[in-house]
């Protein structure tokens, strides 16, 4: 890549503010590294580099309001270190004067990318084990960097690299994403999203399908579970909620994923936002990814590390876009049902209302049981009303079961 | 689940109790050596059998190891089920013509008329300052023939339980003995139960590396394991207990699982059973493979004298962990 | 430990969760939830902040009482 650029974090983000760099030009940094924070509507980010590489040239000034889709740094993906002339807050006047300059380290980059081109594969130094993998992943060992002093590939390099890709994909499929849309219809991306979100409602054809859930079973269960549990162990309903959900799209995954390029693309991995308030305003949507793959306690431990992160602005911009699905729960402040909007490009959105207590036939008789009304909204032209209600019955039988969630 | 009353016991203890158990089972059973009768073993290890057996199964031999292993060869062939105990490895080497020439190949050259159900024990290994002449581990150049099963039992339950399965064989069996167990105490359970003397015992599960090793190795190697998984390595740590044959089952499954070995052999590197494990395992599972085969073994130098150098000469815990944490897969 | 260390270690955690409360015009009786807007992830947070200055165990039935200063005041006298 090479260029960093102000990330679309969510439909409804057009620009962002600077508040301060983490690194400096010459600093060497590595995927997933944080290297600044911006101040959306949203409260403060974390954002994150998505390669190894070297800063070569802070180009958004610590302050300035950067409009998504701009380029903010350069970063020199060889790992070398080169001298940089620029300043490290650079006007775009001063950039354009540096362009030579750039032109000389693209160059050099080139030659060195042909040189590892160069090197015959069988004298890349790797392990049997590293090279079999390489083949049955299908992965160009080439590529695959060494994490030893000898420079011998190992089976954890082919793994590490490998969980890269995936990563950088989703990455890649999500910008994709953003400058399709703008593509298709000839504005700039800004303004696409603006557009697409306060469309949503007229866009996207909501259907909502209700149920009333029995909740005795899940809320007995966790009250025994967590008697076993000191106070920073424990369990509550939104976690069993997160899982429940998860395993119900495991049986229904129409549901999850994304409407684009005017067909549905269900996601194998299924990453549940939850929608969390903030204290100053506004919302935040941080996913729980593989949800369907984490224990109770993986999810329990995902969901407190992110709500708290959330409130003291720390998530990273990863965790803010992967939401294959969302939940939202506005139980607490007293809504018994609630109507949501699904965030494109999702397909679906969960409302989750008040648990209350509600008059039940229960066994042939009256009983009151635990009630929590949760409100699928579906977006009609990637699934109908057949699949929501299979889904929300799926999601029934998890609650019911709660020993096996 | 009915817990099946345990006992403590020492290594010498077991094997006395196996030799006593295997005595009063079989009449063709008789033990004899150097000072095994009215001495009680130069380990001690058969003391009080001469009052319960008599001297016509507890028999105490001259000096010559040569002449005294014929006789139990002879012994054997005959019908008998001897037990022959020589005093330590070292002094095997002035019977070597009788084990390897006569014992193990008796049944080829007859053409199978006879068999030779001989069992043959022997002290082995070194870290007592008894210095260069009788020190050794060459459990490894008997592993070299074929004809001979050669046995290490490296825990209690082995030394009680693999002699009867020894003595029913109807080939030479030899069992090492590492001098540094026989004061190992142990718990056993039930009335010495018999094991198998054909298959490595896993006895520390791993993903991260298997450590293969025998005898003494393995109370070293679990030490090791130990400190490894301190340091988040988690190794696999296999008992071999039957150097020939070599429970290749065992060893594959487990190296295929970790992607690598390391051997711990207090025998000499060169040409020892651990050169011989790493070729099967590069041969049979070279794409398996992470890192190349590790091997720590005794130092190349005949046993030294001084308590110091001694130690420093056999492999060590610690010199374990250093060579597996060096391995290129696995630091970083 | 006194009342006043407890008061400190409750202020603590309350103002963590939320941060812009003037926590002196509260009244003792007031329901912390509705209040202060703090929802169940703050209790949860609150409860574990405070169990661990306090090494106090906080057993899930207590959670429902422990809604008002003055409660959990209570409740945490008796258990430290």
């Amino acid at each position: 890549m090479g260029k960093f650029i102000m990330p679309s974090l969510g439909s409804q983000m057009i620009e962002a503010k600077l508040i301060q760099w983490h690194v400096k030009p010459g600093d060497t940094v590595k995927k997933g590294d944080i290297i600044g924070e911006i101040d959306t509507e949203k409260g403060l980010i974390d954002i994150e580099v998505f390669e190894d590489g070297v800063i070569s040239k802070l180009v958004a000034k610590e302050g300035e309001v950067i409009p998504v889709g701009s380029v903010m740094a350069v970063i020199n993906g060889e790992g070398k270190t080169e001298k940089v002339t620029a300043k490290p807050a650079e006007t775009p006047k001063e950039s354009a004067k540096n362009v030579p300059g750039n032109g000389k380290q693209k160059v050099a980059s080139k030659k060195q990318v042909a040189k590892s081109k160069e090197v015959p594969l069988h004298r890349i130094k790797a392990s049997p084990l590293a090279r079999r993998v390489t083949e049955d992943l299908g992965v160009d060992i080439s590529k695959v960097k060494s994490s030893g002093k000898t420079g011998t590939i190992h089976r954890k390099d082919v793994e590490a690299y490998v969980q890269q890709q995936t990563a950088d994909e989703t990455f890649e499929k999500e910008l994709d994403m953003a400058e399709h849309i703008s593509k298709a219809e000839g504005k700039s991306m800004r303004q696409s999203i603006a557009a697409a979100m306060s469309q949503s409602n007229k866009e996207i054809p909501h259907y909502y399908l209700e149920i009333e859930i029995d909740m005795k079973a899940a809320l007995d269960w966790l009250s025994n579970e967590n008697q076993n549990r000191s106070v920073q162990e424990r369990l509550l309903p939104p976690m069993m909620l997160i899982k429940a959900v998860a395993n119900a799209l495991t049986e229904v995954p129409q549901l999850n994923g994304f409407w684009t390029d005017e067909t549905m693309h269900i996601e194998e991995g299924i990453h549940v936002g939850f929608a969390i308030a903030l204290r100053q305003g506004g919302l935040v949507i941080p996913a729980i990814l593989n949800a369907d793959l984490k224990s109770l306690d993986e999810i329990r431990g995902d969901f407190v590390n992110m709500v708290s992160r959330a409130r003291e602005g720390h998530l990273r911009s990863r965790e803010i876009s992967s939401a294959t699905i969302t939940i939202t729960s506005l139980g607490e402040r007293g809504a018994e049902k609630v109507y949501g909007v699904i965030y494109p490009p999702q397909v679906a959105l969960i409302g989750l209302g008040k648990i209350t207590d509600r008059p039940r036939a229960v066994d042939g008789s009256i009983g009151i049981r635990p009630t929590l009304s949760v409100v699928l909204a579906g977006d009609h032209r990637a699934t109908d009303g057949h699949t929501g209600s299979r889904f929300l019955e799926k999601l029934n039988n998890q609650l019911q079961h709660p020993e096996s969630l | 689940m009915t817990q099946v009353a345990k006992q403590t016991m020492t290594y010498r203890q077991a094997i006395r109790e196996a030799m006593r158990e295997a005595m009063l089972k079989d009449d063709r059973v008789f033990l004899m050596g150097e000072d095994v009768g009215r001495y009680g073993g130069c380990f001690n290890v058969s003391e009080g059998m001469l009052e319960e057996f008599g001297n016509e199964r507890i028999i105490d031999t001259p000096l010559s190891e040569s002449g005294f292993t014929g006789c139990g060869i002879g012994a054997a062939v005959t019908g008998m089920r001897p037990i022959i105990e020589i005093m330590t490895i070292n002094f095997s080497l002035l019977a070597a013509d009788q084990i390897i020439n006569t014992a193990a190949i008796l049944q080829y050259m007859s053409g199978g008329q006879f068999t030779v159900p001989i069992v043959i024990r022997m002290a082995t290994g070194g870290g007592k300052q008894l210095a260069a002449q009788h020190s050794r581990s060459l459990e490894g150049w008997y592993a070299h023939i074929p004809g001979l099963k050669i046995l290490t039992p490296a825990t209690i339950e082995d030394a009680r339980g693999m002699l009867w399965p020894a003595l029913e064989d109807p080939d030479p069996v030899l069992i090492f003995e590492n001098s540094t167990l026989y004061n190992s105490e142990g718990p056993l359970s039930g009335n010495g139960q018999v094991v198998d003397i054909e298959k490595a015992k896993i006895h520390r599960e791993g993903a991260d590396v298997t450590i293969l090793t025998y005898g003494i190795g393995l109370q070293k190697s679990l030490k090791a394991a130990e400190e490894l998984a301190n340091q988040g390595i988690e190794a696999e740590v296999i008992d071999l207990r039957v150097l020939r044959p070599l429970d290749n089952e065992t060893i594959f499954t487990s190296v295929t699982k970790t992607g690598r070995a390391a051997i711990v052999d207090e025998g000499w590197k060169s040409g020892g059973i651990s050169a011989e494990i790493s070729a099967r395992i590069t041969e049979e599972l070279f794409y398996d493979l992470d890192d190349p085969v590790e091997r720590i073994c005794g130092m190349e130098v005949p046993a030294p004298y001084a308590r110091h150098l001694e130690q420093a000469s056999l492999p060590q815990p610690e010199q374990i962990v250093e060579t597996i944490k060096k391995m290129g897969g696995l630091h970083g | 430990m006194n009342s006043s260390d407890i008061n400190t270690v409750i202020r603590k955690h309350l103002q963590r969760v939320a941060p812009e409360a003037d926590l002196d015009s509260l009244n003792p009786e007031d329901e912390l939830g509705p209040v202060l807007d703090i929802d169940s992830m703050d209790f949860y947070t609150m409860m574990v902040g405070i169990s661990e200055d306090l090494r106090v165990e906080i057993p899930e039935q207590e959670y429902g009482n422990l809604r008002t200063l003055k409660n959990i005041r209570e409740f945490l006298r008796k258990s430290v």
